[in-house]
């Protein structure tokens, strides 16, 4: 006899629907015959149901979808492009384009015909990187113990 | 419009095509809906984020690669947002987590309105009443990076690698996060049967 530690195990993968049949045969058999573990069944589907859609998680209306498009509307062309030019980039990080030439260092930039010009998509990883590390300065500054 | 997949959706959407961004969001208004109202369970901040999210696929587009799924895809937009959101609410915020908070009212309040116990139909209601906000608070109790692999497996119905691909991690270390977060989902439900039989035997 297999004890019911294994067969809850299974519990989870058979909700996931990744039982082999005969492997659930047994188990129905088991759930036949045990109370204990068909509480843990019922647990799983109780998880279940608490995470599923109720009738409070009705998605908004049509009027979503005609705010996004309001708000793609708006955005200036200037950083629809994929590749920006110093200007471009300025107006995107609402920043005056001095900031841009005197931190080219910073910046993942790269020159083309004599041009200093910007991908976009570096630069929006280069964002996610100073995300990152500002929330991680803020974090770490917020752990400190105050000093007395 | 509908018989097309959502890969070749997003390659319209790319060409500026704004009927292909529409049959998306009918498409995946509700499952994704559901996906950041759970992350941060709270109606009005999630339909904040869906615009949020919704505004970001729509600027992303441009940077899809007809190569890869389109749903892992957007739910990597959704993720990474909600992440970041609630990263920057919780800092604001001190662990002081307002919708927690509201959810544990939400149950004295349905234990309130339905009176004291006698007729076991009410009685049913005030049980499926406290599971529900048992395994939410549970739910919001978990770490959000635990809790986003955990919604993506149980609502999403992702497999291990598509959730591995959506969070950029292992899959080992996805199958770790749903694991633990069943588990403790498991025991705050455990947790409540106990008080409940207690206030049983008065």
């Amino acid at each position: 006899m297999i004890d019911c530690g294994v067969f809850r195990a299974l519990l989870w993968a058979r909700a996931d629907g990744e039982l082999e049949e005969d492997v659930a045969g047994r188990l129905r058999k088991h759930l036949a015959v045990c109370a204990a573990c068909r509480a843990e069944q019922s647990r799983i589907d109780e998880i279940r149901q608490a995470l599923g859609e109720g009738p409070d998680d009705e998605p908004p209306g049509p009027w979503v979808l005609e705010r996004v498009k309001a708000r793609l509307a708006a955005v200036p062309a200037a950083a629809t492009g994929d590749v920006l030019s110093p200007e471009e980039l300025a107006a995107m990080l609402k920043v005056p384009v001095e900031e841009i030439y005197e931190r080219l260092d910073e910046l993942p930039a790269f020159e083309f015909a004599g041009r200093v010009r910007f991908s976009k998509r570096s630069i929006e990883r280069w964002i996610g990187a100073q995300e990152d590390r500002w929330r991680s300065q803020v974090l770490s500054a917020a752990a400190r113990p105050g000093r007395s | 419009m509908d018989a097309l997949t959502d890969e070749e959706l997003l390659v319209l959407l790319k060409r500026g095509r704004e009927d292909a961004f529409a049959t998306l969001y009918d498409r995946h208004r509700r499952g994704l809906f559901l996906f950041l109202s759970r992350m941060c369970q709270s109606r009005p901040l999630a339909e904040e984020m869906l615009q949020d999210v919704l505004f970001k696929v729509a600027r992303s587009a441009a940077s899809y690669e007809p190569r890869g799924r389109f749903k892992p895809w957007l739910y990597r937009i959704a993720t990474n947002h909600c992440l970041n959101v609630l990263a920057s609410r919780a800092q604001r915020s001190c662990r002081q987590t307002v919708p927690l908070a509201a959810l544990e009212t939400a149950g004295d309040a349905e234990r309130l309105l339905s009176g004291p116990p006698g007729e076991s139909e009410a009685q049913g209601r005030v049980e499926a009443g406290e599971v529900r906000a048992a395994v939410r608070t549970a739910l919001a109790g978990l770490d959000p990076r635990h809790r986003s692999a955990l919604l993506l497996r149980e609502l999403e119905r992702m497999s291990i690698q598509e959730i591995a691909q959506t969070l950029d991690l292992p899959q080992g270390t996805v199958k770790t996060y749903i694991h633990r977060g069943r588990e403790k989902l498991r025991r705050r439900l455990i947790a409540s049967e106990v008080t409940d039989e207690r206030g049983a035997v008065r």
